[in-house]
């Protein structure tokens, strides 16, 4: 995967696990306000681990992507592989850019893939 | 025969020139009333003139845009009619879709169809284009679709249309810095991401906007880029404010008259505060532009304002005199006996227009908008500017007080001479449910809101189209068409209302 010029440079990847069942994505906005605070940087590739197939599973993150007007965002689908999550690392780390993981509902494989990695995430809903 | 590996291209309620009066348009945002609907679509969105590729006379505006940019860029990309998709077939490996309303999701669509409770025609005609056999025969072939626009986000609310038709990329936002990417990316048959919304740190320079390479709709040409006024929910206010210098305004006129196109419509947000000084109009910039615009499309060309705030029209009228200089010294004429643009009142009330829209009446305060609204139409009337108004019934901050005192302002506005529509806030998701919205929602305040404004439109409706519309002989047909809509109209209301009032009184 060729990532895109200009958008999906300087930018901060977020990996998004969503779980089954009903979640509220719009909360992830704060998560953004904050990391782009703390790395001075407007653009965000969040890559969507979940077992909705595409693009089905945008119907989790309308609320995040209907609140947004302020950022740059990057949709990029990856399955539903606990396990996936590890090479999308590798891409994400291999960028130079930094890497957060959130948690939508409930998907504790993921969250253990993250802690394993040592990246940094949060459980949100 | 194809030539293309780009095809842009849209339905036909936005491949149209309206009949050359972009107003028309409107109508096509709402369904059949009163007369099958190839009737209905003739009258608001009558096929264009084409060349034997396949390529529009006039096209949607922000499509001219990216195609300019892919051709810039040394793509073979055009755009192609709706009903000449089929010509390209064969060479085509990417087909981006625009639309400024895909699904009816935005006013005043919404508006109609929770009013009727029918899908609008441009919802039903975007997806009859969608399953055309050519479209389903490009997907077939592997071409990968790329939708976007100022509705793009419509796409987050069919989803399971987007699934069927095997829609590949949404994007939102201005591409002009980014989309040569997106398309290298395509016709390599890279991945693409999803879904992209292009920030306003990512928006283009003034420099990196193109002049675009055929006809525009009605001859739409652009004028500036975002709005100063700083409010916190719209996503225009963050983009930098980007004035259009006059000689690629000049350079876009040109390209639509050599297309044929003779006149004008000025676009902006607010196209009185092109070259201001942030919400406060200066005079200079104004008039060379339309001094530019006039000497270009001529005596006989028609010239339109896209749309002006209310407050801009005031302040630029009583600090500068700058409307009354506009429409004497350049804009009036014989052939050009009005011109029309599109306003935004929302509310009569001061209360609720301080709390959803502070920056609107900016340089003037809140508390005086109702002021600000009928001075500016005041200022209109006296000179032949027509506006198109609306209003918005049902925001979830507002009290029935609101409605009441909107209600009796409208009174003021009366004898000014404009169209104004109301429009419902409907919550998203309403109206799938395939219900009238209304009912459930409509109260006894707004009944008479929607009476005063109908009774406000038809009346100055029937006056305009006698004095000053449609007068062109070729137009007959049309001016008799919408002669019978207003008709109808009338009609179709002295039966509902009763029924609406009985209804709410239960």
């Amino acid at each position: 995967m060729r990532s895109l010029k200009i958008l999906e440079e300087e930018n901060i990847h977020v990996i998004v696990g969503v779980g089954p069942g009903e979640v509220d994505s719009s909360r992830m906005y704060l998560v953004l306000s904050r990391l782009s605070r703390r790395y001075g940087r407007r653009r965000f590739t969040i890559h969507v681990v979940s077992s909705k197939p595409r693009p089905l599973y945008l119907e989790e993150l309308r609320g995040i992507l209907l609140k947004n007007i302020a950022y740059t965002l990057v949709l990029r689908y990856h399955g539903y592989s606990p396990e996936g999550v590890r090479n999308i690392v590798d891409l994400a780390r291999r960028s130079g850019s930094p890497v957060h993981g959130i948690v939508l509902g409930d998907f504790h494989e993921v969250a253990r893939v993250f802690e394993s990695l040592g990246i940094e995430y949060e459980v949100l809903g | 025969m194809g030539v293309y590996e780009i095809v842009l291209s849209t339905d036909r309620t936005m491949m149209s020139n309206h009949h050359g009066k972009e107003f028309l348009g409107f109508l096509a945002t709402g369904p059949a009333m009163g007369v099958p609907e190839k009737l209905w679509q003739w009258l608001t969105a009558p096929k264009v003139p084409v060349d034997e590729l396949g390529r529009p006379r006039e096209a949607p505006y922000g499509m001219r845009k990216v195609e300019a940019v892919l051709v810039d860029a040394g793509f073979k990309a055009a755009i192609i009619d709706p009903d000449h998709l089929d010509k390209h077939l064969d060479t085509m490996k990417v087909l981006m879709i625009g639309h400024h309303d895909f699904f009816a999701y935005g006013p005043p669509s919404s508006e109609w169809w929770s009013l009727t409770g029918k899908e609008p025609l441009n919802r039903v005609c975007f997806k009859r284009f969608m399953e055309s056999p050519a479209v389903r025969k490009a997907k077939k072939k592997g071409v990968r679709i790329i939708a976007g626009g100022p509705a793009a986000w419509q796409w987050l609310w069919e989803l399971e249309l987007w699934h069927k038709w095997g829609v590949d990329t949404v994007i939102e936002g201005e591409v002009e810095r980014i989309i040569v990417d997106v398309v290298e990316k395509a016709l390599n048959g890279e991945p693409l991401p999803d879904y992209i919304y292009v920030g306003p740190g990512d928006s283009p320079s003034v420099e990196e906007i193109p002049v675009i390479k055929a006809g525009s709709v009605n001859g739409l040409v652009e004028i500036m880029r975002g709005c100063p006024r700083g409010c916190r929910f719209c996503s225009v206010t963050l983009r930098p404010l980007r004035f259009i210098p006059l000689e690629k305004i000049r350079e876009e006129i040109r390209v639509n008259i050599r297309a044929g196109i003779k006149g004008a419509i000025l676009h902006s947000e607010d196209v009185f505060l092109y070259g201001a000084d942030g919400v406060k109009p200066r005079p200079e910039p104004l008039l060379k532009l339309h001094k530019m615009v006039v000497e270009e499309i001529g005596e006989k060309g028609d010239l339109a304002w896209s749309h002006a705030s209310l407050s801009a029209i005031k302040y630029a009228e009583e600090e500068h005199r700058v409307v009354s200089r506009i429409m004497e010294e350049y804009v009036l004429n014989d052939h050009r006996r009005f011109i029309g643009v599109e306003v935004g009142i929302e509310t009569l009330s001061p209360r609720l227009a301080r709390i959803i829209m502070p920056g609107k009446s900016a340089p003037y305060p809140a508390e005086t908008w109702p002021d600000v609204v009928e001075d500016a139409f005041r200022i209109m009337h006296e000179n032949k500017i027509v506006p198109a108004a609306t209003l918005i019934l049902g925001l979830p901050w507002e009290k029935p007080d609101d409605v009441v005192y909107t209600a009796e302002m409208l009174d003021r506005l009366r004898p000014y001479r404009s169209i104004i529509v109301p429009m419902f806030f409907v919550p998203m998701g309403a109206l799938k449910k395939k219900d009238w919205f209304l009912k459930d929602h409509i109260k006894p305040e707004h009944v008479e809101v929607l009476k005063k404004t109908l009774e406000h439109t038809l009346y100055w409706a029937e006056d305009i189209i006698n004095k000053m519309y449609l007068k062109e002989p070729f137009l007959l047909p049309v001016r008799i068409g919408l002669k019978m809509f207003i008709k109808y109209v009338k009609w179709k209301t002295r039966r509902i209302l009763p029924h609406v009032e009985a209804m709410i009184r239960k």
